[in-house]
């Protein structure tokens, strides 16, 4: 080693140190006494899950969630990242505080916003039952898993809009022209050219905030409680007054952590392939 | 086929800028260069005829029938971009086929029209390449096989050469010209760059504010400009404002030039324009003064650059301060210089054209 690297280390160590502290202490240990107390039965709690009606029952609960609330988040950010995107600078700040706002509000806001508004009593529940619209159909739809779907959208289009802004701002749009001279329509300019364009983002972006609805709980518990059966709330059940059973809780977020990092990971590789491909040599 | 654009006006809105009054007639097979300064309207004139915008009067016409109205998809015309615009996720092959994808073309088919187009342009080897792996002159020469592959009616070039190197400008030249002849369809080129338009085209629209100041073959647009201002943008050029004093003579403020003076009456204001070509070193003649022999001048040079087969001089005029600009084949000092009353041109004076 040179000297000036000897010098260097004490240096690196100092700067690294706060960070690999933080690692260690908020995720390797958690992570870590997880993992223990899921071995401490030799696997079983693992095996027990898989054999239980409620923990599929709720991983499928969760897995349609994740998809409804992602697919929708993605569906409604994308047009409004391309309109933001052609906005003035100074219409288009406005524009994004606003739609950053919903990010800052904790998910029990957003519940018991949901319950006011669309509740058995919500003020837009009466305004519905007006026009004569059931208020049993309407809570019934808000206390359901799509109910959920929805009150998640309105923290996870947000994020789409933030993911998806930079690309569609990027987007060459001289791309749709060229394909207009050739002969293409509006409709297959956007098909044959914008799209796979966006594609790797409209995925990360998918998987993202999927992965954020599969794992959320605080505005699942507050908005329908035990009444749908998801992952995360089966894991508050498992380890909240009425339920210690660790290495079953373990076991399940195991489960979870494992769904959202492959969810991720899929999201990612892909982007990769996309770039891969664009710099291909044949 | 032809093209004709009729008296076309466009505004952007709220602002000043647009094309004003344009109208130039392409033939078959002709290639009409259109050039001018940034800014000078002439890239809205090309989107005005491939359809990306709409004139706010006036009328464009292919093979005299009117296109005013009919949308971009539907004009049939390739056009080439300053940026190439290549799709970056379709291979070189599917971007020359994409045309004809849209049109319903068959893949077999496409496929073997788009590679004999790659070959044409001579990238067959590259089919299955993705255009961010290639150069600038290759994606350019995939996007000129992208805009004909489909026989359009009229080719558009959009500063198709400007990104390029030098070099490889001046090949690439060649090879539209070439493609566009074999072809035989009319093209519209816009380009900054006064060289290639005339080495290019068969005619060429000089543009400036959104006006056409004059449209007239290459040949034409240099030996008889019609303003100062084109024989200023086309060519190097020594332009003087003077008066015609006699039947022979015009007075150039330092000195009086023998010339002939055509339709202009004595006592009019014209522009004087020398072009450096037909400004001639002379072996220093021993006794005469420069007096004596009109067109005349002797003095130091101001600055001398050598060009390679040319050297650029500036002449500054004994007991003048005018700088006369000329150019030589030749190594030798030079000290004294003559201009043939024949070269000497007079234009209207200031910018206004004649018509």
């Amino acid at each position: 080693m040179s000297a000036s690297q000897n010098r260097k280390l004490p240096l690196f160590l100092l700067l690294a140190a706060p960070g690999f502290i933080t690692l260690a202490m908020f995720f390797v240990l958690p992570l870590g006494s997880v993992l223990g107390s899921l071995v401490q039965d030799g696997g079983q709690a693992l095996l027990r899950l898989w054999q239980d009606p409620l923990f599929l029952r709720g991983l499928q609960g969760s897995v349609m969630l994740a998809i409804t609330a992602g697919a929708l988040s993605v569906i409604v950010g994308l047009p409004v990242a391309f309109k933001l995107a052609r906005m003035k600078e100074s219409a288009r700040l406005l524009v994004m505080f606003c739609i950053s706002l919903p990010l800052t509000f904790s998910g029990l806001i957003v519940a018991y916003g949901f319950i006011l508004c669309f509740g058995r009593s919500g003020f837009i529940t009466l305004l519905l039952a007006e026009v004569g619209v059931s208020p049993e159909w309407v809570a019934g739809l808000v206390y359901s898993p799509v109910g959920l779907a929805l009150a998640y959208c309105y923290y996870l289009i947000p994020r789409v809009v933030l993911l998806l802004l930079p690309v569609v701002s990027n987007f060459d749009t001289r791309l749709l022209t060229a394909a207009t001279s050739l002969g293409a329509s509006r409709f297959a300019a956007l098909r044959d050219v914008l799209l796979p364009e966006m594609m790797p983002t409209l995925k990360v972006a998918f998987f993202l905030v999927a992965a954020v609805a599969f794992g959320a709980y605080g505005t699942a518990l507050a908005l329908v409680g035990s009444q749908v059966n998801i992952l995360p709330l089966l894991l508050y059940s498992r380890i909240s007054d009425t339920g210690s059973d660790f290495p079953q809780a373990a076991a399940i977020s195991l489960v979870l952590l494992g769904v959202c990092s492959l969810m991720m990971s899929v999201a990612e590789m892909s982007a990769l392939r996309h770039e891969h491909r664009k710099h291909a040599e044949n | 086929m032809s093209i004709d654009i009729e008296q076309c006006n466009f505004q952007y809105p709220g602002t000043g800028v647009g094309v004003f009054d344009v109208s130039i007639n392409a033939a078959q097979g002709e290639l009409i260069a259109v050039i001018g300064a940034s800014g000078s309207g002439k890239t809205t004139m090309l989107k005005l005829v491939a359809g990306f915008e709409q004139p706010d009067s006036g009328c464009i016409r292919v093979n005299g029938q009117d296109v005013t109205h009919v949308p971009a998809r539907e004009r049939n015309m390739g056009v080439v971009f300053q940026s190439y615009a290549l799709f970056p996720l379709m291979s070189c092959l599917d971007n020359v086929a994409y045309p004809l994808k849209i049109r319903g073309v068959s893949q077999a088919e496409r496929h073997k029209r788009a590679l004999a187009m790659l070959d044409r342009v001579g990238l067959g080897a590259f089919a299955r390449r993705f255009p961010g792996s290639m150069s600038g002159g290759q994606q350019q020469r995939v996007a000129l096989a992208r805009a004909l592959v489909f026989n359009p009616v009229v080719l558009l070039l959009d500063e198709p050469l400007s990104a390029l190197d030098a070099g490889l400008r001046v090949e690439m030249r060649s090879q539209i010209c070439e493609l566009q002849r074999e072809h035989g369809i009319t093209a519209l080129h816009v380009t900054h760059d006064q060289e290639e338009a005339l080495s290019m085209a068969t005619k060429i629209a000089l543009m400036h504010q959104g006006r056409i100041v004059q449209l007239a073959s290459p040949q034409e647009l240099y030996d008889n400009p019609n303003s100062r201002l084109v024989a200023a943008f086309v060519g190097q050029a020594n332009l003087w404002e003077g008066t015609v004093t006699s039947q022979s003579r015009v007075d150039v403020g330092f000195a009086t030039l023998a010339c002939e003076i055509g339709a202009y009456k004595e006592g009019a204001a014209v522009t004087v324009l020398v072009r450096p070509e037909h400004v001639q070193p002379l072996q220093e003649p021993a006794s005469a003064s420069p007096g004596l022999c009109p067109n005349t001048f002797r003095g130091p040079l101001a600055s001398d650059t050598f060009l390679g087969a040319l050297r650029r001089f500036e002449l500054a005029a004994e007991g003048t301060s005018a700088r006369i600009l000329g150019e030589t084949t030749a190594r030798t000092p030079v000290g004294c210089i003559h201009i043939d009353p024949h070269h000497v041109r007079l234009l209207p004076p200031g910018d206004i054209p004649l018509a």
